[in-house]
């Protein structure tokens, strides 16, 4: 009778330690997994350049906190018309002068950002916000921009100013996309 | 096809080719972001690319000549700022021509090629020209000697005109 009881609360304890153990630890996984699959690559690589996840978290928080706070706006019909037929002169301008054409295309990307309210002053800023809205294109972004680096340095070839035209046109796609997009979630 | 003919390659020779670089350094401008580049790359073709689509004051479809007067010692003012093609059909071609250009950044190597078949087109088009205008030429001189002097010398303005209009 002693011993049952002795076993019994024995027992309760191991599974309240294995809980206190384990509990945080499947709460942090499922922390870690809901930011992986809101921010994509774009977690791990926070999480490289901060150091630990927690930081990153912290981080990738703020980032979120900061947009919302913003008043981003979509573009007007017109506005959307004038920059897709900007996007076609910088793409045709590539066969003449691929460097530039790069260039434009980044202060494109800039410009339709500034008229959307987001703040634009450095592209480490610009990156963080795209981030929040558009996880799966911040990785196009950034390759576009180191390509865009080594343009600058002369040092990029032409097929690589190529992709980095690819890498900046998706994302001025999903820039320009949002009209559509926020009159439907408006519907809802 | 050689497939050490990269991208690099590709925009090289377009950039020779259209020997114009600079022509469309305003992307935001509401011009054709092409220049002549197409007629330029014609052997040919370099007297439309000189005249531009647009030319109101240019009669397309006068007869080759119309246009010198006697007292025009070379004709070449006149005549050779005529183009080859009527207006709408270079729409046409450029309007291919802007598509080709646009589509290179997504497939560079189908670009060139339907650049190629575009060119052939327009070569054979001129050559069709001429075909039609040299059986109406020749049926004014090569009469056996029906022909009179003055029908020669008005032959051989048409002929300058048309070779004007090939050779700038």
């Amino acid at each position: 009778m002693n011993t049952t009881y002795i076993i019994n609360i024995v027992v309760v304890l191991v599974f309240v330690i294995v809980g206190a153990i384990l509990g945080p630890i499947f709460a942090r996984r499922k922390r870690s997994e809901r930011f992986h699959n809101q921010f994509g690559p774009e977690y791990d690589r926070t999480v490289q350049t901060m150091g630990n996840e927690k930081k990153a978290q912290t981080e990738l928080d703020e980032r979120q906190k900061h947009v919302k706070a913003l008043d981003i706006r979509p573009l007007s019909v017109s506005e959307r018309e004038r920059y897709l037929a900007d996007w076609t002169a910088v793409q045709s301008k590539f066969v003449d002068e691929p460097g530039q054409a790069i260039v434009d295309a980044d202060r494109l990307i800039i410009e339709v950002m500034q008229i959307r309210a987001y703040p634009v002053s450095d592209f480490e800023q610009r990156a963080a916000d795209i981030s929040v809205n558009y996880p799966a294109l911040v990785s196009n972004y950034r390759a576009a921009r180191e390509i865009a680096i080594k343009n600058k340095q002369h040092q990029a070839d032409t097929e690589e100013l190529r992709q980095a035209m690819i890498y900046y046109r998706s994302l001025f796609e999903e820039l320009l996309k949002t009209e559509s997009v926020v009159v439907e979630e408006k519907k809802r | 096809m050689n497939e050490q003919f990269n991208t690099s390659d590709i925009v090289e020779r377009t950039d020779k080719d259209t020997n114009s670089p600079v022509v469309n350094s305003d992307p935001f401008a509401d011009k054709v972001p092409v220049d002549a580049a197409l007629i330029h790359e014609t052997p040919m073709g370099g007297t439309v690319a000189v005249v531009g689509p647009m030319d109101e004051k240019i009669v397309h479809e006068a007869p080759i000549g119309e246009t010198i007067t006697h007292e025009a010692p070379l004709g070449t003012n006149a005549v050779s700022s005529a183009a080859l093609l009527n207006r709408e059909e270079s729409e046409h071609f450029r309007t291919r021509w802007n598509e080709i250009q646009g589509k290179f950044v997504d497939e560079p190597r189908s670009a060139v090629q339907q650049a190629d078949a575009l060119v052939s087109e327009v070569i054979e088009k001129i050559t069709q020209l001429f075909a039609n205008e040299h059986s109406s030429l020749e049926g004014q001189w090569n009469q056996g000697n029906a022909g009179t002097t003055e029908d020669l010398r008005k032959a051989l303005q048409r002929y300058r005109s048309f070779f004007n209009r090939l050779v700038v």
